[in-house]
């Protein structure tokens, strides 16, 4: 009986404007935490193997998205963790903190998206081409957020070793595809396959399903979630 | 998705649960209970620490599932129902520091954030009684004392204009002078408006006079409720020698039983229509409703 | 009127009593409008539903009476009622006391009317 249908209920979303302001704010720090953090990186790239600007500066900006990318993981995990049990006991449904939850990710979404295309683009990438692909890893990258706050929920500490450990497999996939896609090994491996955009829908593909199972397994934990 | 048809919940048909379970993992902490609030009262919640007061309450107000049962608000469903939902506001006592999200707040951000979730929040009173409580908006959450979040849970309770609004311990580390304070405003908001209130308290004498009636729940049950005038008319302390106070408790129910030298001592709670016999030597003397609650749930209450 | 309550007797009786005790003294005249219920639940710090309940035993009484729309009055004779009332409880109430008292400290009757007599003069 209890959590069944709860995604059916009618009468409006209340609440998002707390999702909206804490989606900015979120934005904000993933911005700025990139921002510190990829000089760093980028230092210890510079003091090892002898790089040149072009390579620098495409790690640079690398660095900074996929810095980006683990907070936006991270502030979800947090909101997760702390903003929906605070709205629950508040009175809000818990659909409408699913809602709002999407609503969060919008900021962050679009703003990382959008430097992701300027990236492409500054790499000579046509903007068309990085869509797939940059929306495939944003959709993956909240999916993936969402199924690590539950995993972490269920599992405590086993559960927060599984988040680092996936979060550095996710980061490394992140890399990788940004890698090919920049240096153009997304089209000469999609054509091996025969098609020019495979990778870009393989991704986006990836990014669907992993958000589907993200919102999936949040919904199941939300309808049981217990607050004190 | 079906979608089931939700209609706007008539709030004086009451707030009902019926056969609430709560098992927290394999511990179960509330045993079946059946409870119907009925609009414009003011209900006392009371029982022992863990006794499941503040689980019953959120689950009545939909904030934690059920494990088995049903709580409807004038026929529907409460459950993940934004118009029943609504209409009752569960102000919770705040623990910033056990609580991430709460911490990060503001006054004036927790009061926002909560004002989205009840249509009729009045932010002329809200402001109002910010001053009162020489509370500012731009104050953090981690930064008060207990008393001052009490203030805070007290503001979202009067504010929410919710018709059915729960105030979990609202008089913890309040003042003396505050607490009355408190109970006035209470009763002034609840003259002017009729809405129902349930308010848990460990101070009860000074909170019975304001409780219509009395919920006292024991080891997750309910084990009284009642008018809380016809409760404690009806229950005496009586006292002299043991063979008397025997004599005049025979048959009665007995609770709390206790020897002073050669004199005995016990609360009797008499049914409706029973009397304490006349011809017993014994001393008779009122109790309160504090006394009343702790012989009712002493361990090994019932006695004799 | 007496602003405290105790907790060892029914708040509504002490809400009628302390009613009663105001028209006794005449702080409330007869023909004059009694306190609500709200303005007692307010100044009491109880709930209206107690101090309604006291305030209908005094109309039962024949003490006060509502006038519709406007509140609840004191009835014309409502002092003369009161006093017949208190008077008929007078000895169970203070005497019966006084001499079970009086009989267990080993007063006699006649110390005890010289008691009554010597304060009466002192007053």
């Amino acid at each position: 009986m209890t959590g069944q249908g709860f995604l059916a209920a009618p009468g409006g979303v209340r609440g998002l404007g707390f999702w909206w302001r804490q989606g900015w704010k979120s934005i904000g720090a993933c911005l700025v935490t990139a921002a510190i953090v990829t000089p760093a990186v980028l230092l210890i790239f510079l003091a090892g193997p002898g790089l040149d600007a072009g390579s620098a500066q495409y790690i640079f900006l690398c660095c900074f998205l996929i810095v980006g990318f683990m907070i936006l993981l991270i502030q979800e995990n947090v909101s997760f963790q702390a903003h929906i049990p605070q709205l629950i006991r508040m009175g809000s449904t818990r659909r409408e903190t699913l809602w709002g939850l999407t609503l969060f990710q919008l900021p962050m979404a679009v703003g990382l998206l959008a430097a992701f295309l300027a990236l492409g683009m500054a790499l000579g990438l046509p903007a068309g081409r990085g869509l797939a692909p940059g929306l495939g890893i944003l959709l993956a990258g909240n999916g993936l957020g969402e199924l690590l706050a539950v995993l972490q929920r269920k599992l405590g500490a086993v559960g927060l070793l599984c988040y680092v450990v996936l979060y550095g497999a996710a980061g490394m996939t992140l890399s990788f595809s940004l890698t090919m896609l920049v240096e153009g090994e997304v089209a000469a491996f999609g054509r091996r396959f025969g098609y020019l955009w495979g990778n870009g829908a393989a991704l986006l593909a990836a990014g669907l399903i992993l958000y589907g199972l993200g919102r999936l397994s949040l919904r199941r934990c939300l309808s049981k979630l217990e607050v004190r | 998705m079906a979608r089931e048809e939700r209609r706007t919940p008539d709030i004086r048909q009451g707030l009902t649960g019926r056969g609430i379970v709560k098992r927290y993992g394999k511990k179960e902490v509330l045993h079946g209970i059946d409870l119907a609030l009925e609009p414009g009262k003011i209900y006392g919640l009371i029982g022992r620490n863990g006794a499941g007061k503040t689980t019953l309450l959120s689950l009545l107000s939909a904030q934690n599932p059920l494990t088995a049962g049903e709580v409807l608000l004038g026929g529907e469903p409460v459950w993940e129902n934004i118009l029943a939902m609504s209409c009752i506001c569960f102000s919770r006592e705040l623990n910033p520091s056990g609580e991430a999200g709460t911490a990060a707040m503001k006054v004036g951000q927790y009061l926002d954030t909560a004002a989205a979730y009840f249509p009729h929040w009045d932010r002329e009173m809200e402001s109002r009684l910010l001053a009162h409580f020489q509370l500012e908006r731009r104050e953090k959450l981690a930064k008060l004392s207990k008393g001052m979040l009490s203030m805070v849970t007290i503001i979202t309770a009067m504010a929410s204009k919710a018709p059915y609004t729960f105030l979990d311990e609202p008089a913890a580390g309040l003042d003396v002078i505050a607490r009355e304070e408190f109970y006035r405003m209470l009763l002034e908001e609840y003259a002017a408006t009729g809405r129902t209130f349930v308010i848990s308290t460990h101070i009860i004498d000074e909170a019975a006079a304001v409780l219509e009636e009395t919920i006292i729940l024991k080891d997750g049950e309910i084990l009284v409720k009642e008018n809380t005038e016809e409760l404690v008319s009806s229950c005496v302390y009586i006292s002299g020698r043991e063979e008397e106070v025997r004599k005049a408790a025979q048959g009665l129910r007995v609770y709390h039983w206790e020897a002073v030298g050669r004199s005995v001592g016990c609360m009797v709670w008499l049914r409706e229509g029973e009397e304490l016999p006349s011809d017993c030597a014994i001393q008779v003397q009122p109790v309160s409703l504090q006394k009343i609650f702790a012989a009712l749930c002493q361990e090994g209450g019932e006695a004799q | 009127m007496q602003a405290v309550l105790t907790q060892e007797k029914s708040i509504y009786l002490q809400i009628a009593e302390m009613i009663e005790n105001d028209i006794l003294r005449e702080v409330l005249l007869e023909e004059e409008q009694a306190p609500s219920t709200n303005e007692l639940a307010r100044v009491y710090a109880i709930n209206p539903a107690t101090a309604a309940k006291g305030v209908n035993l005094l109309v039962d009484e024949g003490i006060l009476y509502k006038k519709r729309g406007i509140g609840m009055f004191v009835m014309a004779g409502a002092k003369e009622k009161i006093r017949r009332k208190r008077r008929e409880s007078f000895y169970q109430d203070y005497v019966a006391r006084l001499l079970e008292e009086a009989r267990s400290l080993g007063i006699s009757r006649e110390e005890l009317i010289q008691m009554i007599a010597g304060q009466d003069k002192e007053g």
